[in-house]
């Protein structure tokens, strides 16, 4: 019913108002509330305004006192409003800075260890560098691939410490272990079909092999089919908490064999060929405490940037991986390093198709296990466990793949490996399948 | 007030249910408890985005408890 005359009172920029009438004294009226008895009151962007249709009568004190009561509530909703945002905005402005200094600190110590004389658009590949790791201890006797890469150990430790620093160190245990091992192994043989992990992709990206554009496709399909099983409620179980020392275990390991690789010639280390090329032990290590230390604090995952961004639109797990990409980029040109296109990359074959295959193993296979392998070694410096039994098996897999011919070589895939890709893939539906359960 | 354990979790399965539950209960708080870093810093970001507030907790070794809205 149209009031004979009413009070109006809305604050500027509102999108509420308040109206006292003789009829309802009070209403407190939000968007979603018919407006049309008022509208031509012109309330609009003024602190109140008093409207008198009917001349000679004017509003009752009483409303009017409730108009500006409710007007001066609807300021202050306002205002909080406002601080609120600004509080989220300073929030996300402070965390994108973390980020990209994160990025940097990426970029320079892969440059700092591509300079060193890690092998080409290798500098810390971490599939590589497990692969060297496995021919250090005599798990596969390739005579070119065996180095003790101490970078490996270096990220784990970089992740413990920056873990424990942050209070996030957390003994976890028990989300299907023997399945993550076998996960493990199956990344590796992707990964080493190819020939580097995603990280290395990126690397291999930044130098202009044009082979690991072609694998990006693959890597970004195998997230995708990760995703549909995610979606459709696949799920690995819950690790629960576990003594401390279970989660301290496999660094206090590794310090173990850094130790051991140092004092003793226990381990085979390569004289020619990329297992050959390194860079100094205290550059490797301190490169990789920082890589580690890094990828903690920005939860670096070249998996896990893809799979956000087509989960939720979140991209900000780029920007590490894009600065990181951009200093490689910008040292690859300033030492004339950079070489666009297929043919004749380090350590690198140009069939397409087993390409996209083997990345396509690698990102399925990641997003089950729910991060790269990189992320998989920081996770064990945070003391998952079952994290640190993803790392044992891919040494297996790398192990596995030279010993029986599945890992490529410059000279392209070979059929071995062309099959372990199949059934790697063939695999990776049957877990996806198999751990697939109603989300409750 | 919505409340949800992700404990031992992997990514994005923490992510995913408070996806969820923002989704499915737009006017209610959701509290959410993790205990991974990226949990923690990828609900965060998808709060905000979200325009919603986020409280972070401390409790016991490496778990947080989150409190959205």
């Amino acid at each position: 019913m149209l009031s004979s005359f009413c009070i109006c009172a809305r604050a500027a920029g509102s999108r509420a108002h308040a109206c006292a009438s003789e009829e309802a004294p009070v209403s407190f009226l939000r968007e979603t509330a018919p407006l049309r008895p008022h509208r031509d009151h012109g309330f609009g962007g003024s602190l109140f305004c008093v409207a008198n249709r009917v001349p000679g009568r004017v509003a009752g004190s009483p409303a009017l006192l409730a108009c500006v009561v409710v007007l001066a509530t609807d300021r202050m909703i306002l205002r909080t409003k406002r601080k609120r945002k600004n509080r989220i905005m300073n929030a996300m402005k402070k965390e994108r800075i973390v980020l990209i200094v994160c990025g940097v600190l990426a970029a320079l110590v892969a440059v700092m260890l591509a300079a060193g004389g890690n092998p080409g658009n290798m500098a810390i590949c971490v599939a590589c560098f497990i692969r060297d790791s496995a021919g250090a201890m005599k798990l596969q006797t390739v005579e070119t691939l065996q180095y003790l890469r101490p970078e490996i150990i270096g990220i784990v430790l970089g992740a413990a410490i920056m873990a424990i620093g942050r209070k996030e160190f957390r003994a976890t245990a028990g989300s299907s272990p023997v399945i993550r091992f076998f996960l493990g192994f199956i990344v590796m043989i992707g990964a080493l079909v190819f020939l580097g992990c995603p990280l290395r992709m990126v690397l291999r990206m930044a130098g202009g092999d044009l082979n690991a554009w072609v694998a990006l496709v693959g890597f970004a399909a195998g997230i995708g089919t990760g995703i549909f099983f995610l979606k459709k409620g696949f799920s690995l179980g819950r690790a629960e908490k576990v003594a401390k020392a279970e989660g301290a275990a496999f660094p206090v390991v590794l310090i173990g064999l850094l130790v051991l690789s140092v004092v003793t010639t226990v381990f085979a280390v390569s004289t020619s060929g990329p297992g050959s090329m390194h860079a100094a032990l205290p550059i490797s290590l301190i490169g990789g405490l920082v890589f580690g230390a890094v990828a903690q604090v920005s939860r670096m995952c070249f998996a896990g940037c893809l799979r956000d961004v087509f989960l939720v639109r979140d991209g900000k797990g780029m920007i590490v991986i894009a600065i990181l990409f951009g200093g490689m980029l910008v040292y690859n040109l300033v030492m004339g390093t950079f070489n666009l296109g297929f043919a004749d990359q380090p350590i690198a074959h140009s069939d397409a198709l087993w390409n996209i295959l083997g990345m396509y193993v690698v990102g399925f296979g990641a997003t089950l296990l729910g991060g790269c392998p990189l992320r998989q070694l920081t996770l064990a410096g945070q003391g998952s466990a079952d994290s640190a039994v993803t790392v044992l098996g891919m040494l297996l897999g790398a192990a596995f793949a030279h010993n029986f011919g599945l890992a490529s070589s410059p000279a392209g895939p070979t059929a071995a490996g062309q099959l372990a890709t199949v059934v790697c893939i063939a695999a990776l539906f049957v877990v996806a399948f198999v751990f697939m359960k109603k989300r409750a | 007030m919505i409340e949800l354990d992700a404990k031992g979790l992997f990514c994005p399965e923490p992510l995913m249910m408070a996806h969820e539950a923002l989704k499915n209960h737009p006017n209610e708080r959701v509290a959410i408890e993790v205990d991974q870093g990226s949990a923690k810093d990828n609900i965060t970001r998808l709060a905000m985005k979200k325009g919603l507030e986020v409280s972070v907790e401390a409790l016991e070794d490496g778990v947080f408890r989150l409190t959205i809205g």
